[in-house]
């Protein structure tokens, strides 16, 4: 039955992807000021999206391990923490492609993308602190706390471009501005691929849980395996 | 004769109310470029206004007052949209357009990198993702044997 829902997962994700690929790439026309690198955007602000949503739950994930120090609720927070991980690489890399065509510098030490870096440090740390402690209560408990921190500098990414003159774009989706800093259509394609990425991360995120329930069956093994 | 006058005169505070949208099209040279449509929306009304470039490839386009997406057609290759320029009650806002061919090349090929800078993440992660769930059940695999052997 998990099976199933997951290739069905896999299948609506594949077909958001390659219908948003279309529409982004052939149907919507170029920008004005940014020609056709804007279509970046619709890349970007998803992953950005998808990502800073996953260590949001992975938070309340870690929350809830250190209230009912419940292990399930830690390797939900590991996984979820990971796949993020892995979108918010996405949006550093797409989006100092775009500031290579639009700023003519590959990076710039600018509020919004220095507590983006700091973010991206804390969660490889929380990643690199997983592997070298091997006792799972303490790796738990100590993962939880990481992503806390993780997660207070992430709310400095998200309001960095309110708080600070920032090279960086300022808002532009209407659900912050109320509308008529970006183009319908172009908003659009963009929330559609949010809606792609979130099935992917979905996906990847049940797949990285299966690999710690494997895990766990494991270390149960190995028990026997002493035990014997 | 003075129903004209009248008429006229009634019409000069309406035409007083109208803001005005010029510049020219070009291509990279500064060349300018004919009968490009050239629009400009309203933003809040979506009423939409249009004229086709002059041979000079200059263009004016009279508009009530209101914020306005000013766009061009560029042929083969879409809309070409400015957003947010406001429309004032008898001044002229200029907005030029250059069409330029060159940097399009260098604006599209980065945009694949983008495309595929993105994908190659993904892509890598799920390789890694698979290589190591195959890692775990192979080392899953090899103690089950060792306790099912240690058991006979």
């Amino acid at each position: 039955m998990r099976e199933k829902l997951l290739y069905a997962v896999a299948l609506i994700a594949g077909i958001l992807l390659a219908r948003n690929l279309y529409v982004i790439l052939l149907k919507l026309p170029d920008e004005a000021r940014q020609d056709a690198i804007w279509r970046i955007f619709t890349f970007h602000l998803p992953a950005a999206i998808a990502s800073g949503s996953g260590f949001f739950l992975a938070l309340v994930f870690s929350g809830a391990y250190l209230a009912w120090r419940n292990l399930k609720w830690d390797a939900l927070a590991a996984s979820i923490t990971e796949v993020s991980f892995a979108l918010a690489i996405v949006t550093l890399v797409t989006g100092s492609i775009w500031a290579r065509i639009i700023w003519g510098v590959w990076w710039a030490w600018d509020p919004r993308l220095t507590s983006y870096f700091i973010c991206l440090l804390i969660y490889a740390g929380y990643l690199m602190l997983r592997r070298v402690i091997d006792e799972p209560t303490t790796r738990a408990r100590l993962s939880a706390v990481l992503s806390i921190f993780g997660f207070v500098d992430l709310i400095v990414v998200w309001k960095s471009i309110e708080w600070w003159k920032t090279l960086h774009p300022g808002p532009v989706l209407s659900i912050r501005t109320g509308g008529g800093r970006i183009d319908p259509n172009m908003e659009s394609a963009a929330w559609w691929n949010v809606l792609a990425f979130v099935m992917l991360a979905i996906l990847l995120v049940a797949m990285r849980m299966r690999q710690e329930e494997t895990r766990r069956e494991i270390d149960a093994l190995r028990r026997v395996v002493h035990t014997v | 004769m003075t129903q004209l006058t009248l008429l006229f005169l009634l019409a000069l505070p309406l035409a007083a109310q109208t803001a005005t949208v010029n510049g020219k099209v070009m291509d990279d040279t500064g060349a300018g470029l004919p009968d490009i449509r050239v629009s400009a929306t309203n933003q809040s009304t979506k009423v939409e206004r249009e004229i086709r470039s002059d041979p000079d490839g200059s263009y004016t386009l009279g508009v009530d007052p209101g914020m306005y997406a000013v766009a061009v057609d560029k042929p083969g290759r879409g809309v070409f949209a400015v957003r947010d320029i406001e429309a004032v009650v008898g001044q002229t806002r200029t907005v030029n357009f250059e069409l330029s061919a060159r940097t399009d090349n260098r604006n599209f090929r980065y945009m694949f990198y983008g495309f595929l800078a993105a994908w190659l993440v993904l892509v890598i992660y799920v390789i890694s993702l698979v290589s190591r769930e195959r890692a775990l059940r192979k080392q899953m695999d090899d103690l089950k044997r060792m306790v099912e052997s240690e058991r006979r």
